[in-house]
């Protein structure tokens, strides 16, 4: 896959992969065997019939392809780029056992890329009313699929969200060089032409409450996929010094409010020198990569080592070809400021890996006597965000775990309160955006059948076309 | 002839020079007596009365600014009558100001955790206003020991103009000093602002409630530099509050040589540069022009050099390597180093000794700007490699070129040509050695930091020309180039007897610097071009036609 | 888009706006904040709500131009649409009968009383609004909370009004002098609330502060409002605004707050002429 070199690449937030040629995608989609019995599509959260627009690719039918990933993933420009294929549908690939597996990912970014630079992205034909309105509680991945499917079942859709712009994590979280925000528009135009309502800085849990939501509005269902927004500090010494920030808001400067535009944008960059970002997963890898852009020499802290780290693959590669410094099995202690409260050092300890703990991975423990100082002027924090609480703490009837995500049925995403569903990051903690969207696709399924007083489908996915 | 008088002020005799008044005497010998209306540079103007003083055999309290110092006179500054009184003056002054702040029970607790002013968009106490760390009032409020204000404070509610560029005026700060009046007829003969309207009604303003733009000001900023209080602000500067650092430098925008002081903000960036010598006036490009081009975003900050068609930032060690590379192919009467006198003598010096020595080759070209600043020339015939240290070449020329080198504060269209973009320090940000258009030597010291990686145009060639291996380019500063020129004594331009040409006189204003248009690069420019045009269609329609389309020729001028 | 039902400079730079809000209207309870984009491309600022109409679906609320992004609000007229309002955010104030509430505004703070004052004294307690300003010109709102207090008691810092000093320095009075006062809420600047902690605390009488860190997103998945309170971090959006000034720790407020004064001073540097006389024109010019 071309690609922009690093040294171009950490001057602008362009997208790394140019993207596949005609000819590139069609030569990589013929490498698939066309299995019998493909793997490939159950290892996909969302079921996309992969060889079926493979074999589409090949006879250069890009349109019917795009249609085809359509028909089981609302967002195939966002997944192509963002989902960790090689967990997927990419690692139960065939071919990849002695060579390098089809690139799946690619071929579905390529084919959405495809329809929509052409124009010609059709709506389907939408079944007769029914009648049946749903509210859709957060616009962002979750609440995107739920919305996507049930508005092709003739449900009148509205979709409530807290920010000023729809996407959620797509907008505020994803850089631009990783998921351009023209495409997370894209995607959402297609659903407001489908007639998806979308309402924005509206807070359910404060404008209204779930119950009011039935009540008053006369909704009948209510999925609700408000994320895992709640940033999670290190609680260590220093932490509220000007120069720490959760990644959340590192971010979200950058991508939502658009700060690397500045001053076209009014919200400042918060262009330091020396950055240091705590964590191992994607979100650290985008906060560095972003570091990195706005003008930062950056070090990646983690605590573990290098194989434990939850990030793609392609990212921490990306991350690294673009220059950013990996501190591994180190972990901070706390960090040190100046008379006004600016970061200034952060000391930090050395890890080994000891004994497994509970979710099996070996367990980082301190090496005593091994404290060395980094000099830095930013900290940013990545070590995972939280359920948001603000919609478990106004729905006292909703059953929440003890670590504040919303417990559901997994077959079929209902919640403790007759005729509201949840799926995403609400309910599994933080975790991808394929997996949101499996969810909402679960969700999607069972609120058709409770707004019709059918009683919920049981079965997982696949179903058999 | 007048001679000297010896006089007696507060029981100490004291030797006045001739033509002195009371007040100069006593301030020269360290006799402090409260003034706020008078001016080093301005003749007496009496309005304030807070500079009374009991002289013996005179009646009443007359004011020490405009009574001549006599022989035997005795005086007295300080007595406690006077100290009642100017309070009271002082009072009274007050009584139409927002004085809150001076007479808060908790202010030093207040400016303990709040030193800075908020940048409020309407002045309504000290913690407001943007010239707290400064102000004139403040500190006699302070000496003179004001408590409270006796009267019901009044606040007019005018709007606050800032509708002209470069000067934000807020009258509802404004004491009727008369500084500004009275220093603005001292620079330019006649007054652009004036007292307007007559007893409680009276405010600074302009005839016929034009504009500052419309009537006629120059922008030279000396109003601003007189202004004891908030009321007249730079607005670029207003908030930066009192200055972390003032440096000397000789100002390079044309070639008057005026010697600047420069302030510098907290982080190393010049907010404000003002005239030194405030006998006469610098124009609005020395005054207002400097801090902005210095902090524009687009400055260039890091070394470039093209791979394809982008170009890609570089260490500076790897780009100045490339070329040097690239470079020794063309040594020989194929190169050419095209500069103007914008650059410092230093620059020049090292520039010229670099092409004629390790370039080896005939083709120094250094441009005298013309009269608006611009820099054009034409490249010898069968030149095929180029180092420019600006936009000083037509495009279509260049496009023949193997190697075209770079070094410039701004991206040009040349520089988006070039194989190799070096960022340069300019103005307030060099040290060095300047000749006016007097040929007088004029010093330049760095006053704030460079943008990013930026170095200055002398130490770049020194560092390409030992990347090429060569000698005799080991210089550690300016000063020891200066010493191999030949070229001290350079002396800052104070004292002039003349202003510069363009602060009279707008259609002597340069228009470029160093292949950048100012206007560009400094909003207010551009507004003030546009205001005037404006202005004057208003005043004559039928000259609108004409001016739009001297509008249209100017701005295709500066386009170039 | 949000429209601006009226915009009146009330006092010297104290802006009074009613917006139509009706999601926010609806909700809008004492104590609560709004965020507010001026336009696309405006950061996220946060404003105390002073007062709202349900039925009409309006919320008002009192500006000072302080930097760039408030500078942006009041330049817009009666007419003007805002791009995006979003509240009502954070944790009501308690309302309950509590006895006598002391209620001391400062600045913008005079009308954030407006609300409070109306809820504490329909829920029965005894209301003692104290409001300061450096002079009288700059007081406003005298009419209204005359209605909604039982005790209105107006400060002057140079004396020109009422009585000369701080609302902080009335309240002490009061308990000095033996006065009753169950419960004291203070808005305004960060050096009034923090005086108004300290003059209480020695007589152990509650005070509610509304903290004003730098705010992102206003929802609480930024962080960027992080207070530290009874030495725990909260965040400001969600667990406050406000908070018992007792247990704030209050240099770190005042330093969290300059965060950016830097950019904000560039920023207001680099802010176009502001052509009060020709708007249009100035408009044109600078699109």
């Amino acid at each position: 896959m071309p690609e922009q070199a690093p040294e171009d690449r950490v001057n602008n937030f362009d997208e790394v992969p140019y993207g596949y040629t005609e000819e590139l995608a069609v030569t990589e989609a013929t490498r698939c065997i066309m299995c019998k019995k493909a793997k490939c599509k159950p290892a996909c959260p969302v079921n996309v019939d992969i060889p079926g627009f493979l074999a589409l690719i090949r006879e250069r039918k890009f349109l019917e392809a795009a249609r085809k990933i359509k028909e089981d993933n609302a967002l195939p420009a966002v997944c192509g780029r963002v989902c960790p294929q090689e967990e997927q549908c990419e690692k139960t690939c065939v071919t990849g056992i002695k060579h390098e597996p089809v690139a799946i990912g690619r071929l579905e970014r390529f084919a959405a890329d495809y329809e929509r630079r052409s124009g010609a992205v059709t709506l389907p034909q939408l079944p007769a009313k029914t009648g049946k309105r749903v509210a859709v509680v957060g616009a962002g991945p979750a609440g995107l699929t739920v919305a996507g499917d049930l508005i092709l079942k003739g449900h009148e859709i509205t979709v409530f969200e807290a920010l000023q712009e729809p996407g959620g994590v797509l907008m505020y979280g994803i850089p631009e060089f990783r998921l351009p925000k023209e495409i997370v528009r894209a995607e959402v135009d297609y659903l407001k032409q489908l007639g998806v309502q979308f309402v924005m800085d509206y807070v359910v849990g404060r404008n209204s409450t779930i119950r009011e939501l039935f009540d008053e509005d006369g909704y009948h269902a209510v999925f609700i996929g408000t994320g895992a927004g709640l940033p999670s500090f290190m609680e260590v010494p220093g932490e509220n010094l000007i120069g720490v920030y959760s990644a959340n808001e590192y971010l979200t400067r950058a991508n939502l409010m658009k700060a690397y535009l500045f001053p076209e944008y009014d919200t400042p960059p918060i262009s330091r020198r020396r950055v240091a970002v705590i964590g191992g997963g994607n979100v650290a890898m985008d906060s560095a990569r972003t570091a990195l852009r706005l003008g930062g020499d950056v070090t990646i802290v983690y605590r573990r080592a290098r194989e434990q780290m939850p990030a793609r693959i392609e990212e921490v590669h990306h991350a690294e070809q673009e220059g950013v410094d990996f501190k591994l099995l180190t972990a901070p202690t706390r960090v040190i400021g100046d008379a006004r409260h600016r970061v200034v050092a952060m000391e930090c300890i050395q890890m080994v890996l000891g004994e497994p703990d509970s979710s099996g991975r070996r367990r980082p423990v301190p090496v005593k006597g091994s404290e060395f100082i980094m000099e830095i002027d930013t900290v940013i924090v990545a070590i995972g965000n939280k359920p948001n609480p603000l919609v478990p703490r106004t729905t006292p009837e909703l059953n929440v775990s003890k670590w504040g995500t919303v417990i559901t049925d997994p077959k079929t995403m209902a919640t403790s309160i007759t005729g509201v569903f949840a799926g995403g990051d609400i309910v599994s903690g933080a975790a991808t955006v394929i997996l949101a969207m499996g969810q909402g696709r679960i969700a999607a399924r069972s609120i058709d059948a409770y707004v019709r007083g059918e009683p919920l489908p049981q079965e997982t996915l696949p179903k058999e076309k | 002839m007048e001679t000297a008088a010896t006089l007696t002020i507060d029981g100490r005799q004291i030797a006045a020079h001739p033509g002195e008044t009371v007040l100069q005497t006593a301030l020269r010998h360290g006799i402090s007596i409260p003034h706020l209306c008078t001016h080093p540079n301005l003749p007496a103007f009496g309005a304030c009365r807070l500079c009374i003083v009991e002289i013996d055999g005179v009646r009443g309290y007359p004011a020490s600014c405009s009574t001549p110092a006599t022989e035997g006179m005795v005086v007295r500054t300080d007595t406690s009558t006077l100290q009642n009184l100017r309070r009271a003056v002082l009072e009274l002054i007050l009584a139409e100001h927002p004085a809150a702040c001076l007479v808060c029970d908790k202010r030093e607790l207040c400016e303990k955790y709040r030193p800075k002013p908020l940048k409020a968009g309407r002045t309504i106490g000290c913690h407001t206003c943007n010239n707290k760390q400064v102000c004139e009032v403040r500190d006699l409020s302070e000496s003179i020991g004001l408590a409270s204000i006796p009267y019901v404070p009044f606040y007019r509610q005018l709007p606050v103009e800032r509708s002209d560029p470069f000067i934000d005026r807020d009258l509802n700060l404004c004491i009727l000093c008369g500084r500004c009046v009275r220093i603005c007829e001292a620079h330019h003969g006649q007054s652009t602002i004036a007292f307007v309207g007559r007893g409680s009604q009276t405010r600074i303003g302009e005839a016929f409630g034009r504009s500052l733009t419309e009537a006629g000001c120059r922008f030279c900023g000396s109003c601003i530099d007189v202004c004891p209080t908030g009321s007249l602000s730079d607005r670029y500067a207003k908030w930066y509050g009192a200055p972390e650092q003032s440096t000397a430098t000789t100002c390079m925008l044309c070639d008057a040589g005026c010697a600047l002081t420069v302030n510098t903000s907290a982080d190393n960036r010049a907010a404000m540069a003002r005239a030194i010598d405030t006998h006469v006036p610098i124009c609005v490009l020395g005054r207002f022009a400097i801090p902005e081009f210095l902090n524009g975003v687009a400055r260039l900050k890091v070394p470039q050099v093209r791979v394809g068609k982008a170009l890609r930032a570089l260490p500076w060690s790897q780009a100045l390597a490339q070329a040097a590379e690239r470079l020794k192919p063309f040594v020989g009467d194929g190169f050419a180093l095209v500069c103007d006198r914008t650059c410092t003598l230093e620059d020049r010096y090292v520039l010229r000794k670099f092409t004629r020595e390790v370039m080896q080759s005939p083709h120094y070209l250094e441009i005298e700007p013309d009269e608006r600043g611009v820099s054009r020339t034409s490249l010898p015939e069968g030149v095929r490699a180029a180092l420019l240290t600006g936009d000083f070449v037509d495009p279509e020329r260049l496009q023949a070129l193997d190697l075209l080198i770079v070094q410039d504060c701004y991206p040009t269209p040349v520089g988006e040509r070039a194989a190799i973009s070096l960022p340069v320090t300019v103005l307030a940000e060099v040290a060095g050695t300047w000749v006016d258009g007097q040929q007088r030597l004029r010093p330049l010291q760095t006053a704030c930091g460079a943008p990013g990686a930026a170095k200055p145009d002398w130490q770049i060639i020194c560092e390409l020309a030992r990347a090429m291996e060569a000698a005799g380019f080991e210089y550690a500063s300016p000063a020891a180039i200066a010493t191999e020129m030949g070229a001290n004594g350079a002396s800052l331009g104070i004292g002039r007897s003349q202003a510069p040409p363009a602060a009279s006189d707008p259609s002597r204003r340069r228009t470029h610097f160093r292949g950048h248009c100012l206007e560009e690069k400094v909003r207010g420019l551009r507004d003030l071009r546009q205001a005037v045009e404006e202005a004057l269609a208003r005043r004559d329609p039928a000259r609108r036609a004409a001016s739009v389309a001297e509008a249209v020729a100017t701005a295709a001028a500066i386009g170039g | 888009m949000f429209e601006i039902l009226d915009k009146r400079e009330i006092a010297p730079n104290i802006h009074k706006a009613v917006i139509h809000a009706p999601a926010v209207a609806k909700k809008a309870r004492p104590g609560q904040f709004v965020i507010l984009m001026v336009d696309e491309r405006a950061e996220r600022v946060p404003f105390t709500l002073c007062d709202w109409d349900r039925d009409a679906g309006t919320i008002t609320l009192v500006v000072q131009e302080v930097g760039q992004s408030t500078r942006k609000f009041v330049l817009l007229n009666t007419g003007d649409s805002i791009a995006h309002v979003v509240g009502p955010l954070g944790v009501p104030l308690e309302i309950e009968r509590f006895g006598t509430v002391a209620l001391a505004g400062g600045c913008y703070g005079i009308g954030a009383t407006l609300c409070t004052a109306r809820a504490m004294k329909a829920a029965g307690n005894r209301v003692l609004t104290v409001i300061e300003a450096d002079s009288h010109y700059l007081h406003y709102f005298r009419d209204e909370l005359q209605a909604a207090s039982d005790e209105l008691i107006q400060t002057t810092i140079d004396g020109s009004e009422g009585i000369k000093g701080h609302s902080v320095d009335v309240i002490k009075q009061k308990l000095e002098a033996g006065e009753t006062i169950d419960r004291v809420i203070a808005v305004g600047c960060v050096f009034m609330m923090m005086l108004a902690g300290n003059v209480t605390k020695p007589f152990g009488v509650k005070t509610l502060v509304a903290l004003n860190p730098i705010m992102l997103d206003g929802t609480g998945m930024c962080g960027a409002c992080r207070v530290t309170v009874g030495n725990e971090t909260k965040f400001a959006c969600v667990d406050g605004p406000f908070f018992d000034a007792h247990e704030v720790d209050w240099d770190e407020l005042w330093d969290r707050r300059a965060a950016y004064s830097d950019e904000e001073i560039h920023a207001v540097a680099r802010t176009e002429i502001i052509d009060h006389h020709r708007p249009a024109a100035a408009r044109a010019r600078l699109a």
